[in-house]
C-alpha cells in the first residue's frame, strides 16, 4: 500500500489537461472549495462521489481552522516559550494537512486514479485551486 | 537550439546503420587523435544516449557512446555549473516579488531592511544601557526583582520582533501559465478604471475580488497588493516600516502583541528612569543626580520619543481594530462604514480570541521547493499580452 502510494507521485502530470475547483468564499475567508459538478469532469466519475470528497476536505479544513481549547494552549505554550514549541511541535493546522494529504492518497488510489484522474494537493498550489489532472494514456503509468 | 554544424568528415551512425542524431560530446572508445575529428554537433531528431558508429579520419568505424544531450528548451532556463550539467534553482531563487530571503530561503524578509535595522538599534540600545546601569542600581537601592521582571518581557519583545520581520505574511503566489489559461473561463465585470473584477457573496455582502496584473490572479476578499514588496498578500493590513516587512494573516497576531508588550515596556523603562532620578536626587542635588544618571536620562527620552510618535497611536488603533475584526486597509477605506462586517465573530471579546488565538496559517509560497515547468512557464508568462479590458 505505501508503495503504491509512492508509485502515485511518479505520475508525470504536468502536461495533464487539468481541471480547476475555485474557492468558496461564501461563508467568509475560511478555507473552503466550491462543491459545484465541474462540467469538465462528465462521464468520467459521478457527481456524488465528487461531491463528497469535495465537502469531506472542506469539513477537514474546517477543522483545522477551529478555535478551541487546544489551539489556544498552543498559541499560549508558543508565546510563551518565544516560539521554540513551533519547531518542537506541529501545530492543530499541520497534523490537519498531513491527515487531508493521506485522505487526497487514499482517495486518489482507490476512487480517481482508476477512472484516469487525479486529486493535487491544494497546498501544493498556494491553497487557492482544487486542482484535478485528466490522467492521458501517456501520463498515467503505474 | 544550437546551429546544425556539418561534421567535416566523420558521420555518426547508429548500431543499426540507420543515422543517429544526438547532441553532445562524443566519446570514443580509440584514441584521443583520432576522437579530435569525429567531434560534432549534429541536430538532434530524437534524443538517444547510447551506443553508436561514428567513422574516422581514416574510414575506420569507431564505436562511440554519446554520453550527454540536450533537452528541451526549457532547460536553457537552468544555471550550468562547470561540468556542464543544469543545476535546478529552488523557488526562492526565482522569486519574481521583492522580498529577499535569508537562510537559503528559510526566512523571508522585505526589500528593504533599514527601517528593521533602525528599530532594532533602538531596541538594543534601550536594553543594553538599562541593563547595564539602572538595573543595577535599583537591584541595590530596591530589589533585584525589579529589574528582573524586565528580563523576560524584553526577550519576548525581541523573539516577537524578528517574528514579525521574518515571517511570510501570507504572500500569494503568482499564477502559472496555466492558471492564466483557465482565467479565460471566468465570468468577469468591469469597472470605471477598467479593472476586471468578480463578485463573491459572503453572509449577504457583495465583495469584488480585483484582478490583480502583477500577480495575474483574483484577489481573495481582505487581500491587498502590496506595492512595497510587489506581493498580493492576505488579510493584507499594512506594510509596517519599523519591521520592514508586510503585516497580513500569518504575522497580524504576533504584530499585535509585539505592540502591547512594546508598549507596556517602554512604561516600564520610564517608570524605573524616574524611580532612579528621584532616588538620586535624594542623595545629590539635582543637577548632579542628572548628571549621573544620563543612561536613564537618554532611556527616558528615547522611550518617550517612541511612545509619543506613533507606538502609543498604533495601540489603540489596532486594540479598536482587532475588537472589530477589521484591517488597516478596510478602515482606511471604510469597507464596513455603512454594513455589517460579515468576518467579525460576534462581539469585541470573540473578535480578540479569534485573532489572538487562531491557529496559525499554512505558508501558500513554497520557498525552498525546485522550481519545475510550471514555474518556468510563469517566466514566460511574463509575456502575454495582458488581459483584455
Amino acid at each position: 500500500m505505501g508503495q503504491k502510494m509512492d508509485d502515485l507521485s511518479r505520475i508525470p502530470v504536468s502536461h495533464c489537461p487539468k481541471v480547476f475547483v475555485q474557492r468558496d468564499y461564501s461563508n467568509g475567508t475560511t478555507l473552503s472549495f466550491q462543491t459545484k459538478f465541474p462540467q469538465d469532469l462528465e462521464g468520467k466519475i459521478d457527481a456524488a462521489t465528487f461531491q463528497e470528497t469535495v465537502s469531506k476536505l472542506n469539513s477537514m479544513y474546517l477543522e483545522a481552522e477551529t478555535l478551541s481549547g487546544k489551539t489556544y494552549c498552543e498559541s499560549c505554550l508558543a508565546c510563551l516559550t518565544a516560539y521554540l514549541s513551533y519547531i518542537c511541535f506541529d501545530t492543530h493546522y499541520e497534523k490537519m494537512l498531513k491527515k487531508i494529504r493521506h485522505y487526497i492518497d487514499e482517495q486518489n488510489q482507490n476512487v480517481y486514479v482508476p477512472r484516469g484522474l487525479m486529486i493535487i494537493d491544494p497546498v501544493e498550489r498556494g491553497l487557492r485551486v482544487l486542482e484535478i489532472c485528466v490522467l492521458t494514456e501517456s501520463s498515467g503509468g503505474r | 537550439m544550437e546551429d546544425f554544424k556539418e561534421p567535416k568528415s566523420p558521420k555518426i551512425q547508429g548500431e543499426t546503420g540507420q543515422s543517429v542524431h544526438g547532441q553532445g560530446e562524443i566519446k570514443s572508445s580509440h584514441s584521443q587523435d583520432k576522437l579530435k575529428s569525429s567531434l560534432c554537433q549534429c541536430k538532434p531528431s530524437h534524443n538517444q544516449v547510447g551506443p553508436g558508429i561514428v567513422t574516422s579520419k581514416d574510414d575506420q568505424p569507431v564505436t562511440v557512446q554519446i554520453l550527454d544531450e540536450t533537452k528541451s528548451s526549457s532547460n536553457f532556463q537552468r544555471k550550468a555549473n562547470s561540468k556542464g550539467k543544469t543545476k535546478r534553482r529552488r523557488k526562492w531563487e526565482v522569486f519574481p516579488g521583492g522580498n529577499k530571503f535569508c537562510c537559503k530561503g528559510r526566512y523571508i524578509r522585505g526589500p528593504d531592511s533599514t527601517g528593521y535595522l533602525i528599530t532594532l538599534a533602538l531596541i538594543l540600545i534601550i536594553g543594553v544601557l538599562f541593563f547595564s546601569f539602572d538595573s543595577m542600581y535599583l537591584s541595590k537601592r530596591v530589589s533585584p526583582v525589579v529589574p528582573a521582571s524586565g528580563v523576560p518581557f524584553f526577550l519576548l519583545m525581541l523573539v516577537l520582533f524578528n517574528v514579525t520581520a521574518f515571517t511570510d505574511p501570507g504572500i500569494l503566489p503568482r499564477a502559472t501559465a496555466y492558471d492564466i489559461e483557465k482565467q479565460e473561463e471566468i465570468n468577469y465585470k468591469t469597472d470605471d478604471n477598467g479593472s476586471r473584477y468578480t463578485e463573491t457573496d459572503i453572509k449577504g455582502r457583495v465583495f469584488q475580488q480585483q484582478y490583480c496584473r502583477t500577480c495575474k490572479i483574483y484577489r481573495p476578499p481582505r487581500s491587498s497588493h502590496c506595492s512595497v514588496c510587489d506581493n498580493c498578500v492576505e488579510r493584507f493590513d499594512h506594510h509596517c516600516p519599523f519591521v520592514s516587512n508586510c503585516i497580513g494573516k500569518r504575522n497580524y497576531k504576533h504584530y499585535f502583541i509585539l505592540l502591547i508588550i512594546a508598549t507596556v515596556l517602554s512604561c516600564y523603562v520610564i517608570g524605573c528612569n524616574v524611580a532612579v532620578i528621584s532616588f538620586r536626587a535624594q542623595e545629590y542635588p539635582i543637577n548632579e543626580a542628572f548628571m549621573k544618571s544620563i543612561p536613564s536620562v537618554i532611556e527616558g527620552i528615547l522611550c518617550l520619543f517612541i511612545l509619543l510618535t506613533g507606538l502609543l497611536c498604533l495601540v489603540v488603533y489596532h486594540t479598536r481594530l482587532v475588537c472589530r475584526e477589521e484591517t488597516t486597509n478596510e478602515s482606511l477605506k471604510d469597507t464596513f462604514a455603512n454594513n455589517i462586517n460579515p468576518f467579525s465573530q460576534g462581539s469585541w471579546y470573540s473578535n480578540c480570541f479569534y485573532i489572538l488565538c487562531t491557529p496559525k496559517a499554512p505558508k501558500l509560497l513554497d520557498r525552498r521547493g525546485f522550481e519545475d515547468d510550471a514555474d518556468v512557464s510563469q517566466e514566460s508568462s511574463k509575456n502575454l499580452p495582458p488581459p483584455p479590458i
